[in-house]
């Protein structure tokens, strides 16, 4: 069956996005470690999921970036532009962009049945509630967090509406340079 | 100058202790390695600086430690460095402070701090106590924070930045992955 994998960026204290859902805390300029690290966990993925809020915007920024042919990092950009891209929503009729599809249908059912088709690697990168709503369900295979060396107070987190505590199991974890800490957990 | 150093167990979500303050998340997994870290820590402190809440929990159990059987061999050395320690305890309703070496002040006032940092003595260390963290972060008093990060997230709970005025930015000095899932993030 094919891995879910969770990629996000957060705060020392756990948020990843200010209350009004701004990442101007991040810490931009990843030294050349990291950029290789990301790269090496995106080759393998051939499906990206979005939650509605963020679909729009992630899905326009790369393809913007991806005009810039001067861009060192270019390969990334493509390969979010040309990666299959599949957009929860419950509102959305059409999609609007290129290489999306939608899936209005429940989220456990449509994941479980991407998660059986043949194929690589699928990623989940955002927003904050569809991301909770896949570990909620226990959809997550994979957590890669990246710990941003900011403490932001509060804002948006991946682990809202939990009915009870969970433990995660501790696989790697990586400092660089730039002052992000990877840490990659799985599920007990 | 002498060195405020706060040291913090903490998980994915941001909290320091759950609801209970029971703290059964740390005591599940604590192990030899981060006994050994905390052996270090408390070498480098004469005085601990605490909120009532973290005080009456060690008032309750450290004094009694070293004649109570009970108590483990790796703790006997600890014991003793913490019931050796000063101990200032910030608190505007504590009435009066029984265990040896210990005393209240009123108000966290910055200059205080500051002639604190600046007498003769080894470091001075906060554990827990999430409201004293947030008030010298905003003073900007902390010059090392050990956040130990466990692999669990607990929904609900006392936020270790919750009341910080501003976000703040450290720098990574170094991490360390511990055998038990625990990475500890080391920031200045």
């Amino acid at each position: 069956m094919r891995k879910l994998k969770l990629q996000t960026q957060v705060s020392i204290d756990g948020f990843m996005a200010t209350p009004e859902g701004k990442l101007d805390w991040l810490t931009w300029d990843w030294d050349d470690g990291l950029k290789k690290y990301v790269n090496e966990l995106t080759e393998p993925v051939d499906c990206i999921l979005l939650g509605r809020n963020i679909a729009g915007g992630f899905i326009d920024a790369w393809a913007s970036r991806v005009k810039n042919t001067e861009d060192p990092d270019i390969w990334f950009s493509r390969k979010m532009v040309e990666t299959q891209k599949i957009v929860f929503t419950k509102t959305l009729q059409n999609a609007e962009w290129e290489n999306t599809k939608l899936a209005n249908g429940d989220i456990v059912e449509e994941v479980n049945q991407l998660k059986k088709q043949t194929g690589q690697d699928i990623i989940a990168y955002g927003g904050a509630n569809f991301v909770s709503s896949l570990i909620t369900n226990g959809l997550i295979d994979e957590y890669n967090l990246f710990i941003n060396p900011t403490a932001i107070g509060k804002g948006m987190t991946i682990f809202s509406n939990l009915k009870e505590k969970f433990n995660l199991k501790l696989v790697q974890s990586k400092a660089f340079g730039c002052g992000i800490v990877m840490n990659k957990y799985v599920p007990l | 100058m002498r060195k405020i150093i706060a040291t913090e167990f903490y998980t994915l979500d941001g909290l320091m202790s759950d609801p209970k303050d029971e703290m059964e998340w740390v005591l599940n997994i604590f192990n030899e390695e981060i006994g050994r870290y905390e052996d270090d820590v408390y070498d480098r402190i004469d005085t601990l600086l605490l909120g009532r809440i973290t005080y009456k929990i060690f008032e309750g159990y450290w004094p009694q430690a070293l004649d109570n059987p009970s108590t483990p061999e790796g703790e006997i050395e600890l014991a003793k460095k913490i019931n050796n320690a000063d101990k200032i305890v910030f608190s505007k309703t504590l009435q009066d402070v029984a265990w040896k070496n210990s005393k209240i002040i009123r108000q966290i006032n910055p200059k205080e701090i500051m002639k604190i940092k600046k007498e003769k003595g080894k470091d001075l260390l906060i554990v827990g106590s999430a409201s004293i963290v947030q008030q010298l972060t905003n003073f900007g008093l902390i010059d090392e924070y050990h956040l130990l990060l466990h692999p669990v997230v607990l929904g609900t709970g006392k936020a270790l930045f919750k009341n910080i005025d501003n976000r703040k930015t450290l720098k990574l000095t170094g991490s360390k992955k511990f055998s038990n899932g625990v990475v500890g993030l080391f920031y200045e």
